[in-house]
């Protein structure tokens, strides 16, 4: 029997297919788009695809992300915080401290070590450092999303963007575009302004980081440049695991295994 | 049992609802719910202020009331006082009162507040002609006891899960008993006390207390059950702080005696006694253990500040005692609570 967990998150639909004995057998992320049951009904198919496995044989499904609700035929909706707790746990045993940044909101979570959520904060009151504020800096830059990821490489000053409001914030990189600024010290002041405020729900959660295990999931994930701000800012190294944006889904697919009596 | 009184608005917890009904009059309380109106109050209050005190002022200005012979208003808070003086401004010509409320609670401001609740019986007696005699009002402060003990009986009920409808449902029954005479409110709650025990649709849940200031929607409550949340207590104005028990000493003037326990019973926020300012999280971390509550949710409207003072010592004091807590900000609405579903959700798995 198989299980299969579904995060439909505001930019991508994430799925993961694991058999019985938590074996991950395929994984899926695909664009939400304005139509998220086609995103899910793709990403069902791919992971299916993938495994070679029949849909008859997945024994349960469990839901995750903000359109959790979406999904048919499920056992049961997770919120991500419980999902990525779980997933982080199998991906990389022993995190305490989670940062996840999706499309639109951004979380820190506190876990026991086990995966089990302790206490969370989040932010989902604006797109402010999320993929979303990210998608609107690469435009403004004139970068493709993923170049993003390096382009912080080489810069020296210490240069700060001053708003954290997507809105403001484009507008200052336009500025500083204008007054003849390097990218990758605009990108570089990015980080840091992601990281700055990522910190602040991170000391929430956790105020003593000492001997902490951090880790990060979510697509932001996979932008090193991010990932090395926060490290910094932090004191403490983030470890990302290798598929970053699967977390939840992954998460979700072990509680319905869970659920399902396995 | 319909009683026919004329109604007195009022917006406040803090309001000596005794003295109304010793007047003649019963009490409405004007309540943020609703919304068929747009948002006008904007343009005499400034952005940052209350949403509660700004949905009252919209009701007002879109007639969104029922007929009423007045309003009194507690200077409980700076948003409060602000609702007075545009209130008096929109509605001129109607009978409007403001009782100050001392910001402690020390034998001098029980004895001030006594003065202004009797200034209140005044008033009240001259907008209904009628003479507001200490009998009256201790008939009245008895009246009110009844609707508090059937309170707390009910409350038991939704408590151990035996009251059909659950704490949605008894947050209808707040919200009937805020605008209707006394003597309905009893014949009321004594029916409920006598119906078999019901299902609660929160059955099974994780039992949480709830606290904060003004959550009156019967919708907001119900979505804490729908997240799996069984409430088993709160501390809201729109709550149980509405109808807290009044004492009377033996040979204490009824004035006295409502001045005292008002200002005794359970406190908003801006009440503080700066001698003891772990007083309020303590006081919230007692009777949310008293419920056996698993976890805490506060639920504070956006720009009050009398609780966004006191919330990091709520929060300090529950974290030292591993009580969970899990604070939300809104704006009145079943809107603004239902973007916080996810938080509601994950509080409630946290602590399965």
């Amino acid at each position: 029997m198989y299980y299969l967990g579904l995060d439909l998150g505001s930019l991508s639909c994430d799925a993961v297919l694991i058999d019985a004995d938590a074996n991950i057998m395929a994984t899926s992320v695909v664009p939400t788009g304005a139509k998220n049951r086609e995103a899910i009904a793709r990403a069902q198919r791919e992971v299916l695809e993938l495994s070679g496995v029949a849909e008859t044989d997945v024994a349960a499904t469990v839901s995750t992300g903000y359109g959790r609700e979406r999904v048919e035929k499920k056992i049961a909706t997770v919120t991500e915080i419980t999902c990525h707790g779980r997933g982080m746990e199998a991906m990389l045993p022993g995190t305490r401290v989670l940062i996840d940044i999706g499309g639109q909101d951004s979380k820190a979570i506190f876990l026991d070590g086990k995966g089990r959520v302790l206490d969370f904060a989040m932010n989902d009151k604006c797109a402010a450092g999320t993929g979303r504020f990210l998608e609107a800096m690469a435009r403004a830059l004139q970068v493709d999303i993923e170049e993003l990821a390096n382009l912080d490489q080489g810069a020296v000053s210490n240069l700060t963007l001053s708003s954290m409001c997507t809105v403001f914030a484009e507008s200052e990189v336009v500025s500083l575009i204008a007054e003849g600024k390097e990218v990758n010290e605009i990108v570089a002041g990015l980080n840091r302004s992601i990281a700055s405020r990522t910190l602040s729900m991170v000391r929430r959660v956790c105020p003593d980081l000492t001997g902490m295990a951090l880790a990060m999931s979510g697509g932001v994930a996979h932008n090193q440049g991010v990932v090395r701000a926060l490290s910094a800012a932090l004191g403490v190294p983030v470890q990302v695991p290798e598929k970053p944006d699967t977390v939840g889904a992954l998460g979700a697919a072990l509680i319905a295994r869970d659920r399902n009596g396995k | 049992m319909n009683e026919k009184r004329p109604a007195i608005g009022f917006t406040c917890a803090y309001t000596p609802l005794a003295v109304l009904e010793a007047a003649g009059f019963s009490g409405h309380r004007v309540l943020p719910t609703g919304g068929q109106w747009p948002d006008q109050a904007g343009r005499i209050l400034h952005d940052n202020l209350c949403p509660h005190v700004k949905k009252v002022l919209d009701r007002a200005l879109c007639n969104d009331l029922p007929e009423l012979a007045g309003m009194v208003f507690m200077n409980s808070c700076d948003a409060m006082r602000r609702l007075y003086d545009a209130w008096i401004q929109v509605r001129p010509g109607e009978p409007a009162l403001i009782l100050d409320l001392p910001p402690m609670v020390t034998d001098r401001a029980i004895a001030f507040f006594a003065r202004e609740v009797e200034r209140m019986a005044r008033s009240l007696g001259e907008w209904n002609n009628v003479e507001v005699t200490d009998d009256a009002l201790a008939q009245s402060i008895g009246k009110y006891n009844q609707v508090a003990d059937l309170f707390a009986r009910v409350r038991v009920r939704a408590a151990e899960g035996t009251l059909s409808g659950g704490a949605p449902r008894l947050q209808e029954l707040y919200n009937d008993a805020s605008s209707q005479p006394f003597s309905e409110t009893i014949a009321r709650l004594e029916k409920v006390l006598t119906e078999a025990h019901g299902a609660d649709p929160a059955a099974g849940g994780v039992q949480v207390f709830l606290f904060g200031n003004v959550l009156p929607d019967p919708g907001a409550v119900d979505l804490f059950t729908q997240c799996g949340a069984r409430v088993v207590g709160d501390d809201f104005c729109t709550g149980s702080r509405l109808f807290a028990p009044l004492e009377v000493r033996d040979g204490e003037k009824p004035a006295l005696a409502l001045a005292r326990s008002i200002l005794n019973n359970p406190p908003c926020a801006r009440t503080f006694d700066p001698e003891k300012p772990l007083a309020l999280a303590q006081d919230l971390l007692e009777r949310a253990r008293a419920c056996g509550a698993q976890g805490v949710i506060g639920h504070v409207l956006k720009f009050c500040d009398p609780y966004l003072a006191r919330l990091p010592v709520v929060r300090e004091t529950f974290k030292q005692a591993g009580m969970p807590l899990l604070l939300l900000e809104g704006d009145c609405s079943l809107g603004s609570i239902g973007q916080q579903r996810t938080r509601i959700e994950a509080f409630v798995e946290m602590l399965r």
